[in-house]
């Protein structure tokens, strides 16, 4: 396996504590963790957003001096936040994600995430579960290599969800695109081939989704445990 | 925009723009046929500078209206609605009542210094992803403080004939003003209008929120920062000789948007266009007004756009209430 992104001593005051991490192609990842636990922070510092790193790279190629065109074929980045104040059509939105147009690429994301009936409608006027949906097509567009997505399976419904977690799965296997999920939703994790365990602003657990379900670390960060019936809360 | 709608909105300015040179027709053909040297100075001392200003302080209100909307990420964020024309007046006002500056670059530079203040004030009381409400309550708040200001420092200013002669002004007017004066306002706001204009796909994808620029190298902190500063100079350059003009800045980019599919970047230049157009129509009415009395073109602009403005509030009420 080649290492797709490579990040490291990424780092924002307050938030992250200094963090190496790295992607492998065709890998799926999780980052979970509780509220405020710093998933957001890790993925915002992984896209050189916020903060300071010695280097992040995707194939060896610093994402920091490449021009914006070029940074959005290596990298996307989709917010957890679904707002979006100008009343542009759907349509529009998914080619925003493009440096040059490309209407056919437009037509193929909107057919991929069945946006046919919603494609003339302007997004502030749409569901925020079909905007997610929208915003998912944005950040897709370019054909990123590496993607980071900020819990993409809130507010969607739950076809949504499974044919969503169905079309990253796809994207990684078929592109070898390296794509981190932030996500709360704890029982979708066994699809994943790796999950990250975010609290106290640092990786606390790398593992395999089957272990870090049974990890010491996970139950101490999340307060729950797996019981008899289900899980349950911490003693 | 299609190609058709820019060639129909170019052609509507230049028509426009024509009209506004030469309407009323009558005097200027009598003046041609008894004496064409005086009609050839009129036409290019008197109406031309004047023309060229309506032009260009309507282009500049749209195109820095529609850049201040797609920072904040308000459509309500036009200059008069943020304090920036009231900050450029009243630097405009202090610099040549108080200070006894008289050189117009002087007085355009200290009215982009006030626009520049209001502007960041503004930054530092609603924040730039400022909801409407708060955006506009900072705004108000800060034309408020800047419209009282204004009042104190002519009221206290050593000329007792202050008032009244800023009066006409301060509302907006166009009447009289020479090239050089125009070249003062105009050509550092093209500039920094053209400047702005290097940021529409920035601005563009600002519809996507912060992150999504930034992550795509962009920093939005800092094209925020350099919109203001931009709009700012471009604004108060503007107000230092024409005095504020109010609304155009608001309905240009709105109708802008219009044009662009929603695009809050690429609506820069249709907004420029379109606020151009509206400033002439605006002065050309003016113009026709009752015979030895002066309207303020802004009076014209703000009885014109309140209803829109009332509208828009009305419209992003019912959003949040939804």
């Amino acid at each position: 396996m080649t290492s797709r992104l490579t990040v490291q001593a990424a780092e924002i005051a307050g938030r992250l504590r200094r963090t190496s991490v790295n992607l492998e192609a065709g890998q799926l990842v999780a980052v979970i963790g509780p509220n405020g636990g710093g998933k957001t922070s890790l993925l915002r510092a992984c896209a050189a957003i916020d903060g300071s790193a010695d280097a992040i790279e995707v194939d060896g190629e610093d994402i920091r001096t490449a021009s914006p065109a070029r940074r959005g074929r290596l990298l996307g980045y989709l917010p957890a936040t679904r707002d979006l104040v100008w009343p542009i059509a759907a349509r529009d939105v998914v080619a925003l994600g493009l440096a040059s147009p490309d209407p056919s690429r437009v037509d193929e994301l909107i057919a991929l995430l069945e946006l046919e009936p919603l494609a003339g409608r302007p997004v502030d006027h749409l569901s925020t579960g079909e905007r997610a949906r929208v915003l998912l097509a944005r950040a897709l567009a370019p054909r990123p290599r590496v993607l980071l997505l900020d819990e993409p399976l809130s507010n969607l419904d739950p076809y949504w969800v499974l044919r969503l977690l169905q079309l990253l799965r796809g994207i990684a296997d078929d592109d070898g695109t390296g794509v981190a999920v932030a996500l709360h939703d704890i029982d979708r994790i066994g699809v994943f081939d790796r999950v990250l365990l975010v609290n106290g602003g640092e990786i606390r657990a790398d593992l395999p989704p089957a272990e870090m379900l049974t990890a010491a670390e996970f139950s101490r960060a999340f307060r729950i445990a797996r019981g008899r019936s289900g899980w349950q809360l911490s003693p | 925009m299609t190609r058709a709608t820019a060639v129909i909105l170019a052609l509507s300015v230049l028509a426009l723009a024509v009209a506004h040179l030469v309407l009323p027709l009558d005097p200027m053909i009598a003046l041609r046929r008894s004496d064409p040297a005086t009609a050839t100075l009129l036409l290019t001392q008197l109406r031309l500078p004047r023309t060229m200003l309506v032009l260009g302080y309507g282009a500049v209100l749209g195109t820095t209206g529609a850049a201040l909307q797609a920072v904040f990420a308000n459509p309500l964020a036009s200059p008069d609605i943020t304090g920036s024309s009231s900050g450029a007046a009243l630097g405009a006002v202090l610099a040549g009542y108080w200070f006894g500056m008289t050189g117009p670059i002087a007085l355009a530079a200290c009215g982009g210094a006030g626009a520049i203040v209001a502007l960041a004030l503004l930054l530092t009381l609603a924040g730039r992803s400022a909801a409407g409400p708060s955006l506009l309550l900072a705004g108000l708040a800060i034309s408020l403080a800047a419209g009282a200001a204004t009042s104190l420092v002519l009221a206290l200013a050593p000329s007792p004939f202050a008032f009244y002669d800023s009066f006409e002004w301060l509302m907006g007017s166009f009447v009289d003003r020479s090239l050089p004066q125009a070249a003062v306002a105009l050509l550092p706001a093209a500039i920094c209008c053209l400047l702005l204009l290097r940021r529409a796909r920035a601005l563009d994808l600002m519809a996507l929120g912060e992150d999504v620029v930034a992550s795509l190298g962009y920093r939005p902190r800092r094209i925020g920062i350099e919109i203001v500063a931009l709009s700012g100079v471009a604004i108060g350059a503007c107000v230092s000789v024409c005095g504020a003009i109010g609304f155009v800045g608001l309905i240009g980019p709105y109708a802008g948007r219009l044009m662009t599919r929603g695009h809050p970047g690429r609506a820069l230049v249709p907004s420029g266009a379109i606020g151009g157009a509206l400033l002439l129509l605006a002065d050309l009415a003016v113009r026709f007004g009752p015979a030895g009395r002066t309207i303020p073109v802004g009076v014209l602009t703000t009885v014109a756009g309140t209803p829109l403005f009332v509208w828009m509030v009305i419209r992003m009420r019912t959003r949040v209430a939804a």
